[in-house]
């Protein structure tokens, strides 16, 4: 009697959790085959700034939404389609999400290989499903895009980038071992050298004569000024706060009424 | 394929060919030694001119900066590097090398100049900084020294002058680029790029390259133009004799400055000056 008071509840939240998960995955699904069919054929590139409410999942209107949230870098060629998605995370970025579309489907890629992706754990994320939902060719420079509840759930800025990447490379189904995954333009992982902010545990060396255009001179070299130098690195956060102050890009594209 | 791997083959061939005679077969042993010495330092040679790779260049880049930083004075002003770091790293994103993270500092000299060591350490002097009125200025030179690091001026430089300083045979004794004596070499070679000047080709790209880059960010795409004119108006100055060796005429720069961006739509050009924001950071500027 007991146990089934127990397991009864139990059973009734897995049901509910199965039914969920696969609501999630039959409206990812979805999502992803209207993507698909709606995509343009073509090599390009973009990248689009997120911005959030302050709080919570919505704001009244779109001059709410001046938020960092994240940041998206898609690259197309032919009906293949790669897509980077690294949020906020602090005054830092996340991790990145790797999608790839291969022209039929689309897949979760990590360092261990390739999952369907509305049967991975990302199908129910929130972010990934608005921006697989947003317009996979042409789009605005500037977009609002509606909460599910109502109100403004994020604002869009799009900007075209150099569509010189390696297909090769952006349409693999597995993210090279080692290295430090994406720091900041996309597609690092790929790059040659070994990818990421490469720091090198050597000392730092100098010499002690250089020429110049004046004529040779000595110098005692500055190793600890080399490491200062290292030591003040600016925060994503800042850098996105330092080009809305000035509305540089892509902040340019935000309609003058948005508030900073 | 080595040319080791192609011409061993051929040269032992050669030899079972000409089968000599005892009394020769020591000439022939000779011959073939200096032809295994000779294909040793060929292949030597060529592995000096291989690209230097990320890692390699970053560690290259440190020992130069070092070196930069010890010939004048890094200015720890935190605040103002922080400034300097922010608007560098904006103009750097419109073009990234994704392998490498820029590094912006000033250096507490009256000299105008400004420095771009492999890896992505940049440096901007205070007298440089002086003459700038404004951000998209600031923004353009900085810009500037970014594509220098982008298209690896300076790494190309080391790999051409190791060949023609070094000669053949000593570039080959110090092909070992994992080697402390090649890396004090590279870096010593690196310093002396910057401080005796990269080529005429390597400063007017890097002046277009550096403008675009500007104009992407956001920033009035003037920035680039008004700083070079700027050295034309000081040139008397003591402060600017070496960046006066080490760079084209600024006829010439501004020649190719305004060729560049005669190309750049008007749509796309960027707008920000940010003056103000410049004389918040930058009090002396503009002097």
């Amino acid at each position: 009697m007991r146990a089934r008071a127990v397991l009864g509840p139990l059973l009734a939240l897995a049901v509910l959790a199965a039914t969920a998960d696969r609501a999630d995955a039959q409206a990812l699904q979805a999502t992803l085959d209207t993507r698909r069919d709606a995509m343009p054929r073509g090599k390009r590139s973009w990248q689009e700034t997120w911005l959030v409410p302050e709080t919570g999942p919505a704001a009244p209107d779109a001059s709410q939404v001046t938020k960092f949230g994240g940041r998206v870098s898609a690259y197309q060629d032919g009906d293949r389609e790669r897509l980077e998605l690294r949020a906020a995370k602090g005054d830092e970025l996340d991790d990145p999400v790797i999608v790839v579309s291969d022209g039929d489907d689309y897949w979760l890629v990590t360092r261990v290989g390739a999952t369907p992706l509305s049967e991975s754990a990302r199908a129910a994320d929130p972010w990934l499903a608005l921006v697989l939902a947003g317009p996979p060719g042409e789009a605005p420079a500037h977009r609002a895009v509606p909460a599910p509840g109502g109100g403004v759930a994020a604002v869009v800025l799009r900007a075209p980038a150099h569509a010189d990447f390696d297909s090769d490379d952006a349409f693999a189904m597995r993210l090279p071992q080692g290295g430090s995954g994406l720091v900041r333009g996309g597609l690092s992982q790929f790059s040659p050298g070994s990818g990421g902010a490469v720091t090198t545990a050597a000392g730092t060396r100098g010499v002690d004569q250089v020429r110049t255009a004046n004529g040779t001179v000595s110098v005692t070299p500055d190793p600890a000024a080399v490491s200062w130098m290292e030591a003040q690195r600016v925060s994503p956060a800042a850098l996105e706060q330092f080009r809305l102050e000035e509305r540089l890009s892509p902040y340019d594209a935000l309609p003058v009424e948005a508030g900073t | 394929m080595s040319a080791r791997r192609i011409l061993r083959p051929v040269a032992a061939a050669l030899l079972a060919l000409a089968a000599p005679a005892p009394a020769e077969a020591q000439i022939f042993d000779r011959i073939r030694d200096r032809a295994e010495q000779v294909l040793d330092t060929a292949e030597k040679v060529g592995a000096a001119v291989v690209p230097i790779s990320t890692e390699q260049e970053i560690e290259i880049g440190r020992g130069v900066a070092a070196t930069v930083a010890g010939h004048y004075t890094l200015d720890r002003d935190s605040m103002l590097t922080r400034y300097v770091n922010l608007v560098g790293n904006a103009v750097a994103s419109a073009d990234p090398r994704p392998d490498v993270v820029y590094r912006f500092a000033v250096l507490d000299s009256d000299e105008v100049n400004a420095f771009a060591a492999p890896g992505g350490y940049v440096f901007v002097t205070r007298g440089a900084l002086a003459l700038m009125e404004d951000e998209a200025m600031l923004a353009g030179v900085l810009a500037h020294e970014v594509a220098h690091v982008n298209q690896r001026d300076v790494i190309e430089e080391i790999q051409s002058r190791a060949r023609t300083e070094l000669g053949v045979r000593e570039a080959a004794e110090r092909v070992d680029i994992t080697g402390e004596a090649y890396l004090e070499q590279a870096i010593g070679l690196g310093a002396n790029a910057l401080f005796m000047g990269l080529s005429r080709e390597d400063e007017l790209e890097a002046d277009s390259i550096g403008m675009r880059m500007a104009t992407d960010t956001g920033y009035d795409r003037s920035g680039i133009e008004r700083f070079i004119e700027s050295l034309d108006d000081h040139s008397d100055e003591e402060s600017l004799s070496l960046l006066e060796k080490t760079h084209p005429d600024p006829d010439d720069r501004l020649e190719a400055v305004r060729e560049a961006m005669r190309r750049i739509p008007a749509e796309r050009a960027g707008k920000v000056v940010a003056a103000e924001r410049f004389r918040r950071h930058v009090p002396t500027g503009g002097s």
